[in-house]
């Protein structure tokens, strides 16, 4: 009501045109601009950088990692803000299947990253996957490994994803293993690439860790801001399917048609 | 300005889209009907056009992808062309990228500008709304009351509404 809007039906056929094209945008969005920023990487000579794999390898792993990062947040929230009946366990199982999916296709772009470097015969690149499973930098590349492809593969059990505890705790590994692939990515390729005698350690200065901080600051400070002030569900989109997917609406149809409940949840269910 | 309307209420979206379609049929003029969500089939049943943003949003991606082409061609064609690797100065294919987000940028902002602008959403503006309980549970459809038949008040109780006369702005 603030701004004007009345609830027209007029309104409303402008809002869902708008909405619409917004949505359609959205998706080339997604993956042009994780490709661009993949090419950061490929289109330079580095090895462990240069490499075809990086566009669809990036575009997953954003898809992989977003998703953790909403099962992190959203799992916390649900509980807080009471909306176990608007994201059920339903959502919550769907997300993880996602999870597990886009984890599998990072997982296969490794397998594809050492099979190029093998195949390439380019004793550059072989030496920096060598060097990101046994040098100084051991410990972030298996515990890359592990939290990105060992962990999401926990979801192929269905009693895991429809756990909350589970999807919780597996879904801050993936934000771990993504976290740690950026930085063995980033790391292990600029501290040892063609040159020996210009071969470095890497840390990070107590700037680079108060600003990385800061953005967790940041960022929770506007998720929180918009927690306390903006409505967290669209509850007009709640209200326009309340008839077909409320347990209690779904239970007076069936009641008021003489058709039992398992069959009511198959025809409402088949409706959308 | 304020007129007179005789406003049907209603609880439920099903009755409401019957009644919409029974009232059009028997040639009564429907100012606009109010809903707290989209319901499906009431723009059919209003008769209302597609809405033309869509045709806006495409004007505003002509203008960011032309945006974008001429943009790059006049800094690294005109303005200041560089010699990378012998390369053409206009590298057509290496523009493709700056372009696409150029026209994603132009048509998503262009089109949100549109909507907030041919919506009337302006920071403080009161909503035109019969009733404020529209955007909680209620359902309206709005008559204006000159011109509207002698019987449409019954006609509109008849079909399920509670039925009220009102001088409102809409």
């Amino acid at each position: 009501m603030s701004f004007g809007w009345n609830g027209s039906a007029k309104g409303w056929q402008r809002f869902e045109s708008v909405s619409l094209i917004l949505a359609g945008l959205s998706t080339p969005l997604v993956l042009s601009v994780h490709t661009i920023v993949s090419f950061d990487f490929a289109t330079s000579v580095i090895p462990g950088w240069h490499t075809t794999i990086f566009p669809p390898y990036f575009v997953a792993g954003a898809v992989f990692s977003g998703f953790a990062m909403v099962q992190t947040l959203l799992i916390i929230m649900r509980k807080s803000m009471r909306l176990e009946q608007y994201i059920t366990l339903n959502h919550i199982d769907v997300m993880n299947k996602i999870i597990l999916v886009t984890g599998s296709i990072v997982g296969s772009a490794y397998i594809t990253e050492f099979f190029i470097a093998w195949y390439s015969a380019v004793p550059f690149e072989q030496y920096a996957f060598v060097n990101r499973a046994f040098g100084p930098y051991w410990w972030a590349y298996w515990t890359m490994m592990t939290c990105n492809v060992i962990t999401p593969q926990l979801f192929w059990s269905r009693k895991l994803r429809r756990s909350l505890t589970a999807s919780f705790i597996i879904s801050i590994f993936v934000n771990i293993g993504m976290w740690f692939e950026r930085f063995v990515i980033i790391v292990t390729s600029l501290h040892r690439d063609y040159l020996p005698s210009s071969w470095l350690m890497y840390s990070p200065t107590w700037v680079e860790i108060g600003m990385y901080i800061g953005s967790l600051g940041l960022f929770f400070t506007l998720f929180f801001l918009f927690a306390k002030f903006l409505p967290v569900i669209a509850v007009a989109e709640v209200k326009s399917i309340y008839k077909t997917s409320s347990e209690e609406e779904i239970a007076k149809t069936a009641a008021k048609e003489g058709i039992n409940l398992q069959e009511a949840h198959a025809h409402t269910n088949g409706a959308h | 300005m304020t007129k007179k309307y005789i406003l049907g209420l209603f609880r439920d979206e099903e009755p409401l889209l019957h009644a919409v379609h029974e009232l059009r049929k028997e040639g009564n003029t429907i100012h606009e009907v109010y809903t707290p969500f989209p319901v499906h089939g009431l723009d059919d049943a209003l008769g209302y056009k597609r809405s033309r943003l869509p045709r806006a949003a495409f004007l505003f991606g002509c203008l960011g992808g032309t945006l974008g082409l001429s943009m790059q061609a006049w800094m690294l064609g005109v303005d200041w062309p560089m010699n990378i690797g012998g390369k053409p100065a206009l590298a057509w294919v290496d523009f493709v990228p700056v372009t696409f987000e150029l026209t994603v940028l132009i048509t998503a902002l262009g089109m949100v500008a549109t909507y907030l602008v041919a919506s009337e959403f302006i920071p403080g503006n009161e909503p035109k709304m019969p009733d404020p309980r529209i955007t909680s549970d209620v359902f309206c459809i709005a008559i204006p009351a000159e011109g509207a038949s002698a019987t449409v008040s019954a006609r509109m109780r008849q079909l399920g509404a509670e039925v009220q006369e009102k001088e409102v702005e809409l």
